[in-house]
């Protein structure tokens, strides 16, 4: 029953988000039909979950609203701003509840309360015009005009069903809530005899009239979670004679019988309608030889009984469905943790691998080797496909921003476009989940303090409207994320005042508009006069840098003053495994990230123009500083000092710096394990990882490590 | 807890002291089935079923059915409110109760 509960959590919160898209895609595109399906299913799907499970509070609530979409859906409600704003509460209000209801049981009282007024606001406005709720209902007959609204559904659950957790009688007390049980039929003519029915099989089947205003989808919805372990058919009024046909084929004549009869007496079908097709039918069988049988729904349909267009219509929405619902079959939930333990083995292959080939190299194994090459191939590919399974799109995170982006320019009576591009590009969902909170910060503060207000942009001669970019691209090895506005830019002056008036500057000190623009990460610096409603509540720019500083990334903010601002996140893709580069430096190994390595080189004094006292080097026209690690590491000398040293040029983003290095050992697979917490405060090594010989090797700290070759450079 | 069954003169009385659901429908399969070739009847009191579930009904049909291959007399008696409303609710009494709804409607 637990997992049941935590799929229905996980479908909440999969059919809220796609209602908050729509909402915000409507915006865009007011009167997208699909857009205000996919509404209206959202709530009535999580109503009907909700109400299987019996959180009476989450029905309760979602079925009102799900009334007003359904006046939307049939044009008898206009979706305009504020209907629009409200339903984003309702969204929220939702989510809320359900979390409550899974996680504590109950409700607060106070959430209850803003439920009724949501609720309030909601409605109060829809009881006024009846007359548009009549039209809707008109609107509903229209679309189905044969019969009265009698739905015939057919069940007939799966032996596994009971096992599964699924109670049948759930969902028939369920519908209910949407209408009234007319007839019922339970079949349980499956029923094996006693020597080999299981208990604990399902061999139950049940024929339903339903009276119910209800739509098809929204009874289909009832079943939603029986969907894997019955065959469910739900036949609308019109549908119904064309399957009864159908249904005295499959059926044990007396059920066929008491069938016709249920339909007869609830009107779907007529006496007339009932033995006329009996009648043919037979007529037609017993002359079987000479022509084939028609259904009896051809014959409804010669009959003029239904339309045939209906019929096709119907068929042509089945196989829809269908088609959804085979695609939705393709994926497959995974438990993110077993997704974890497949990385962590992974990570020990490798390292196992590692330690074969090693083994095999000093033996003179070289039969063996080809094997081991092999082998390692293999595991390089099973390293890839597992990281692989971990990757995500960004863009489902960007899209979270439309609603930021959205509430805010509200707010703020300001005119935000926001523009997503590279929503494709993929990485790591560990990574994922701890880039949001920094993302929503610095989107924040763009929206903030970047964009202007529309009569200001005017002024400066910019579209009234503004805009925010959220871009994302791979480079080498590396996740690009890009926050751009186009608003007015930092304001280097303030910054700066800011910086010394808190003593992190020096007045006399020289710095470039850059350097100046990189003093708003630092801690306790904030230029706003007044900390507004969205930011400046005490979390700043440095507890992002703090984030990405976390995940291994860089963060660099550029700026025009009138023109925008950018800030560019660099990330590693994965935090697991990685294709390293081994060095070694006064006897001691070290890995550097090959996606950061650029070119190794000989540290050639006169070739690079080294300058040993400012610490830069000139590589072929660039000058970039460098630092001796063994120094820098402070790695005790050892006697086979002064050999021929290597310098490996490193780059994130633009940043470039020279490491030099005793030797270069190559490449190698990766596995990175994170430092203890006693080595936290450890500037340089990001981790450690095990060499197949069994030695530690620790890994470099690339950006630490430019960022302080840097800061030696400008320091001479 | 569970079943009590006490046999007296071909017919068994069994008084379902528990739930019967997918939980306990096994076990209460296990107990009854063997019984059912050693009586002539079976009367179930039901007066103290404190659930009942889809497997529950399914095995009342399934007691039943078996009954009526042996010839056997199958009677339920007393449904507690938990039962008497699936009873309802699956239209199950002219199936399982037939004798009390001749009553009643007489």
């Amino acid at each position: 029953m637990d997992d049941l509960t935590q799929t229905f959590i996980q479908e909440s919160e999969e059919l809220l988000t796609q209602m908050e898209d729509a909402l915000l895609a409507l915006e865009d595109e007011p009167g997208d039909e699909e857009q205000i399906n996919s509404l209206f299913r959202a709530m009535h799907t999580i109503k009907g979950a909700a109400g299987i499970f019996g959180f009476d509070p989450v029905v309760d609530f979602t079925h009102p609203v799900e009334t007003v979409l359904d006046q939307v859906r049939s044009g008898g409600r206009a979706l305009d701003d504020e209907l629009a704003g409200l339903l984003l509460q309702c969204k929220d209000h939702t989510a809320a509840l359900v979390e409550q209801i899974t996680g504590v049981g109950e409700i607060e009282a106070t959430l209850l309360a803003d439920g009724y007024t949501l609720l309030e606001q909601l409605t109060g406005q829809v009881q006024a015009p009846a007359v548009a709720a009549d039209a809707a209902q008109e609107g509903v007959v229209e679309q189905e005009p044969v019969g009265p609204p009698h739905w015939l559904i057919t069940l007939k659950f799966h032996p596994d069903a009971l096992r599964n957790g699924i109670d049948p009688v759930s969902f028939i007390r369920y519908l209910g809530n949407l209408g009234d049980v007319v007839d019922l039929i339970l079949h349980h003519d499956q029923l094996p005899g006693s020597d080999a029915f299981d208990p604990e099989s399902c061999y139950l089947g049940f024929d339903i009239i339903f009276h119910s205003d209800a739509s098809k989808q929204e009874i289909q919805a009832v079943f939603e979670f029986a969907e894997d372990d019955c065959d469910i058919r739900i036949l609308p009024p019109a549908e119904i004679e064309c399957a009864f046909e159908q249904m005295m084929d499959e059926l044990p004549d007396d059920h066929t019988q008491r069938l016709g009869e249920m339909l007869l007496a609830v009107g779907a079908i007529t006496e007339h309608e009932l033995t006329g097709s009996l009648q043919q039918q037979t007529e037609q069988a017993t002359a079987e030889a000479e022509a084939p049988v028609l259904p009896v729904g051809h014959i409804l349909v010669e009959q003029k009984a239904v339309s045939r267009e209906l019929v096709d219509k119907a068929l042509d929405k089945q196989q829809k469905a269908k088609q959804k619902a085979s695609h939705e079959a393709s994926l497959i939930r995974v438990d993110s943790a077993k997704l974890g333990r497949l990385i962590n083995l992974v990570g020990e292959l490798v390292i196992s691998n590692a330690a074969v080939k090693l083994r095999v190299e000093e033996q003179g194994l070289g039969e063996l080797s080809e094997l081991v090459a092999a082998s390692e191939h293999l595991v390089e590919e099973i390293r890839d496909n597992a990281l692989q399974l971990r990757m995500v799109q960004i863009g489902d995170t960007f899209s979270r921003f439309r609603r930021v982006v959205r509430d805010v320019s509200r707010d703020m009576e300001k005119e935000i476009e926001l523009v997503i591009t590279g929503g494709d590009t993929e990485l790591d969902k560990t990574v994922v989940e701890k880039i949001t909170d920094p993302l929503t910060h610095l989107v924040r503060n763009s929206l903030d303090h970047g964009i202007e207000m529309p009569q200001e942009r005017l002024r400066a001669g910019k579209p009234a409207k503004g805009t925010l970019s959220l871009n994302a691209y791979h480079d080498s090895g590396h996740i690009v994320i890009q926050i751009r506005d186009d608003g007015a830019g930092l304001d280097a002056t303030r910054i700066r005042a800011k910086a010394e008036a808190i003593g992190l500057v020096k007045p006399d000190q020289v710095l470039t508009d850059k350097e100046i623009y990189q003093l708003i990460f630092a801690p306790g610096l904030s230029t706003k006069d007044k900390a507004s409603n969205l930011s400046g509540r005490g979390v700043g720019m440095d507890v992002v840098r703090r984030n990405i500083d976390a995940l291994r990334g860089i963060i660099d903010i550029d700026s025009e003053p009138g023109t925008g601002t950018t800030v560019t996140i660099h990330l590693p893709l994965t935090l697991a495994i990685i294709d390293g580069f081994m060095v070694s430096a006064r006897g001691e190994r070290y890995i550097i990230p090959l996606s950061m390595v650029e070119e190794c080189v000989e540290m050639e004094a006169t070739a690079w123009q080294v300058d040993e006292d400012r610490r830069y080097v000139n590589l072929r026209g660039e000058v970039m500083p460098y630092l001796s690690l063994a120094e820098f590491l402070q790695i005790p000398h050892c006697h086979d000092d002064h050999r021929r040293e290597s310098l490996v040029i490193v780059r994130i983003g633009h940043h470039k710096a020279g490491f030099v290095v005793d030797t270069l050992h190559g490449e190698l697979q990766t596995v990175i394990k994170p430092l203890g917490r006693i080595f936290s405060g450890f500037r340089g090594i990001s981790g450690s990882t095990v060499l197949g010989s069994g030695e530690v090797a620790l890994i470099l700290d690339v950006q630490g490590l430019i960022q302080a070759a840097t800061a030696q450079m400008q320091l001479h | 807890m569970g079943l009590e069954i006490r046999q007296e003169q071909g017919t068994a009385f069994v008084d379902v002291q528990d739930e019967m659901t997918i939980y306990t429908a096994a076990l209460q399969w296990e107990q009854l089935q063997p019984l059912l070739a050693q009586v002539k009847a079976v009367d179930m009191n039901l007066s103290a079923v404190s659930e009942m579930d889809s497997a529950g009904i399914q095995l009342l049909l399934a007691l039943k059915q078996a009954s009526d291959r042996l010839h056997n007399r199958f009677v339920l008696t007393a449904p507690a409110p938990c039962v008497e409303d699936l009873l309802q609710l699956l239209r199950l009494r002219s199936v399982l109760m037939p004798a009390e709804e001749a009553e009643t409607d007489g």
